[in-house]
């Protein structure tokens, strides 16, 4: 007898009400997800067809929540169908082989979570133009973050409760813990930049967790297979602070490298200053050089000492400053287009505006920097000159080969990247950016540059002479990322989309013109160092 | 003999609380085997222990030469069990449910699965959560016996029933005898002792014995001793008199070490003007009365002893 396949068949028998509602909800996400991609806030379609489309994207929404609804249901009702809490069930003193009953469930999960799932990524992928069969890793990968971070937890919550409610409720109080230290961590430590401390800490926390489920199907001990996954949570808890411990970022961020990044500050910078409950936040103008040609600096974080003409100090911890970007873009001879021909030669034409704060800065430029500091120490310091000491994390991007492709006023392919259309605004009647569909993931980090055309669009379908610019995607590099649908649709808002014309009056939105060349260019870490600066006889801000 | 379930100082504590003490156990192979004891006495703890089900706080279980420990997956093969707390597939039809057991038991014996199905006239179609309380406990009974256990463990399996489900449980039970050694606990001393050959005894988590039924029916008499001259025996008593009761001329106790002539030749040394002696067999249950009260009286009597040091 195979065990394996006989409480298969008979968890199939049990829970079919639960399987058909399963299979019905993801259906009609997979049919409705697709509407969802016609749509931006503001690219509406025509008065008629918005009533049907915003009944499809609810459908759509609704059938995405009943899914998740029933992986939670099914997950649970499957494994507690056997229960492993309490000592009166029936089976247990079955002649049951517990790693037969552990295969049974593994495999009822893989055939009515897993493998409708997989179904549905192929299908919308399909659907979305992106060829399913080029992304068979990054599909079982999906597959394999699906179990990891869905099935795996609501399997392991399931095997050491004993009813659904009793579930339902831990996972809810394993919620609250983990979002109370996600507010302690952000709001104290104010330090979230990603670290790799990662790569070992989730593969640990899913270990262990996926021991508690083995161990409580082995033995039955519910109070030990507990314990386990409270060392789980407790590990993802302490991972949390760990991944910002000076120690892990001088291991993730070099010291003493060869970059030739530098970072400066003004002689006598004009600092901004603004007060929190007890801390005061400087905003300090930085200098930025030494990026080469094809490469792009990312700072992630910053740690400042700041030191009094009396020999106090004071150091933050590390902070992080959310991927602000520094770079030189050039456009070669080299860099062909989709279509095989050769854009112009040269480099790219460089914004008339000002940089606004947070937008793109092409070439050697200036930068800003947010300063946490004691405000305890503040009060103490500021009636004296300081010496600040600031430590930059940086991530040195370089260039992959630019990709060329026309602009064109429906779906175009960008190689390597996915399928993208123009990002439409129905209320000025413009394009202002681009949206591009990719598989499994959202593009890897990619610099898009365009040239906005001011007047009417030519024939000959060249644009102006107007950088428009925007970054899309992040720097990870795995072939798939954690969600519900396998399809990545980014909008990317270029810069420059509207020229002033005059004090108090609108800007007049700018447009993009058929055929005009866009230029998508990947980036990638090249590595990763720390970068020093130290400033002296600083005299900081008075109170506002 | 050799023994299908031995316990050596099993213990076990749930918190501060002890379930079990060192209890010293052996269910001889082929026996009917009693263990009784009020509500509470440890009866379920003892056979949870020995069916894997709970873990012993100390001491040691061993079941069918195996540790009790590891009495899981195919060893459970050769177990049949039964409880009237357990969880049932309630959703499931019986005949759905002894098809899916089926497959888990190599030994299932199909002809035996339709005798007991007519035996027990169990309703094929329905679920078990639309049977009765005693229907539901035939479908268990069916579904442990249809494979011909070597060892059947029943924990108050007649706890509530009607007299008739009752008798026909306990006829399908007495047809797997000898084959099946059955280890059962009730709290009704009625019900198992037409059918027990053995029986223990468990008290506030002790054993207090356990033997078989004969024996034990031999050793307790009642004995009624009517006096002549003499005043009776105040002071002194042997310990295995119990629940003495003394008047002028008569006395009555429960003589729990009666070894036949033996004891009536040395109740007529310490009666020696008893016009009559007495000792009558006794049912089971007036045994474990006698022995339940006779403890209660010794528990107060400490209680009172140590009470009185403290003051």
């Amino acid at each position: 007898m195979n065990q394996v396949a006989h409480i298969f068949a008979k968890d199939t028998r049990k829970h079919w009400p639960e399987i058909a509602i399963l299979l019905a909800a993801t259906t009609t996400w997979v049919w409705m997800t697709p509407y969802s991609w016609e749509w931006t806030m503001t690219n509406l379609p025509a008065e008629g067809a918005r009533a049907a489309l915003v009944g499809r994207l609810l459908l759509a929404g609704l059938s995405a929540l009943l899914v998740s609804l029933m992986w939670w249901i099914l997950t649970s009702r499957v494994v507690q169908g056997e229960n492993l809490v309490g000592d009166t069930q029936w089976w247990v003193t079955k002649p049951y082989e517990w790693q037969c009953l552990v295969a049974a469930k593994a495999l009822f999960l893989a055939a009515f979570v897993g493998a409708p799932m997989l179904a549905a990524d192929w299908i919308l992928l399909a659907e979305a133009n992106l060829r399913p069969q080029a992304h068979l890793a990054g599909l079982a990968l999906r597959i394999l973050l699906l179990a990891c971070f869905v099935v795996l937890p609501l399997a392991a919550l399931a095997a050491v409760t004993s009813t659904f409610a009793r579930m339902t409720l831990t996972a809810i109080g394993t919620a609250l813990v983990l979002g109370v230290n996600a507010a302690v961590l952000g709001g104290v430590e104010r330090n979230t930049f990603p670290s790799r401390l990662g790569l070992v800490g989730v593969p640990v926390v899913l270990g262990v967790m996926a021991g508690a489920v083995v161990f409580q199907y082995a033995r039955r001990r519910t109070w030990q297979s507990r314990g386990w996954l409270l060392a789980a949570l407790a590990l993802t808890v302490g991972g949390g602070y760990l991944a910002f411990s000076p120690a892990l970022v001088a291991l993730e961020f070099p010291q003493g490298g060869v970059s030739p990044i530098q970072i400066g500050l003004e002689e006598q910078p004009t600092i901004a200053m603004r007060t929190e409950a007890n801390r005061v936040s400087l905003t300090v103008p930085l200098t930025i050089a030494g990026v080469q040609r094809g490469s792009g600096a990312q700072m992630d974080a910053v740690r400042v000492t700041m030191e009094t003409a009396q020999g106090r100090t004071w150091r933050s911890g590390w902070e992080a400053q959310y991927g602000e970007r520094y770079m030189s873009v050039h456009v070669t001879t080299s860099e062909t287009t989709s279509s095989g021909a050769r854009p112009e030669v040269g480099p790219p034409p460089v914004s008339r505006m000002a940089p606004a704060r947070g937008e793109i800065y092409l070439g050697p430029t200036n930068g800003m920097v947010d300063l946490g500091i004691d405000r305890a120490f503040y009060d103490m310091a500021r009636a004296e000159p300081v010496t600040l000491h600031l430590e930059f994390a940086v991530t040195e991007l370089k260039a992959g080969n630019p990709v060329v492709v026309p602009m064109q006023n429906s779906d175009f392919a960008v190689p390597g990247l996915g399928e993208c259309s123009p990002l439409w605004n129905a209320v000025t009647s413009r394009e202002f950016g681009v949206r591009c569909r990719s598989a499994l993931r959202q593009p890897e980090l990619t610099f898009v540059q365009t040239a906005w055309t001011d007047g009417p669009c030519q024939a000959n379908g060249v644009g102006g002479d107007l950088s428009g610019s925007a970054w899309m995607g992040d720097l990870s590099d795995v072939p798939a990322e954690f969600g519900l649908s396998p399809v990545s649709d980014i909008p990317a808002v270029l810069s420059n989309v509207s020229a002033p014309v005059g004090p108090g009056q609108p800007p007049v939105p700018r447009q993009l013109c058929p055929g005009t060349p866009i230029t998508f260019t990947e980036y990638r870490v090249a590595g990763r160092t720390r970068v020093e600066t130290t400033l002296r006889n600083i005299t900081l801000p008075e109170w506002k | 003999m050799t023994a299908t379930i031995r316990t050596e100082g099993l213990t076990k504590r749930f918190g501060r609380m002890e379930a079990l003490s060192g209890v010293e156990l052996a269910v001889p192979e082929g026996a009917i085997y009693a263990l009784v004891g009020a509500n509470g006495a440890g009866k379920t703890t003892l056979i949870k222990v020995v069916m894997n089900l709970l873990e012993a706080t100390a001491g040691r279980a061993e079941v069918l030469g195996m540790d009790a420990q590891r009495l899981r997956g195919k060893a459970l093969s050769r177990i049949g069990y039964v409880s009237e707390n357990q969880e049932y597939p309630e959703w499931m039809t019986v005949a759905a449910m002894l098809e899916y057991v089926r497959p888990f038991y190599p030994g299932w014996d199909r002809e035996l699965e339709k005798h007991l199905v007519r035996q027990f006239e169990l309703p094929l179609d329905r679920k078990l959560k639309h049977l009765s309380r005693g229907m539901r406990m035939k479908a268990a009974m069916a579904s442990a016996l249809a494979f011909r256990p070597e060892l059947l463990v029943l924990d108050e399996p007649f706890s509530g029933l009607d007299p008739l489900v009752r008798d026909e449980l306990m006829e399908g039970l007495l047809d797997r005898s000898p084959e099946t050694t059955i280890f059962l606990s009730s709290h009704d001393l009625a019900e198992i002792e037409s059918v027990s050959s053995h029986v223990g005894f468990l008290e506030q988590g002790r054993l207090l014995f356990s033997e078989e039924m004969a024996a034990l029916a031999q050793r307790f008499r009642e004995v009624t001793v009517t006096l002549g001259d003499e005043k009776p025996a105040r002071e002194r008593l042997p310990e295995q008199w119990l629940q003495y009761e003394a008047s002028d001329s008569v006395v009555r106790f429960v003589h729990s070490a009666c070894r036949g002539e033996g004891t009536a030749a040395e109740l007529r040394e310490m009666f020696p003007s008893a016009r009559e002696i007495e000792m009558e067999p006794m049912p089971l249950r007036s045994i474990f009365v006698a022995i339940a009260r006779e403890r209660r009286a010794q528990r107060v009597g400490a209680a009172a002893v140590k009470e009185g040091s403290r003051a």
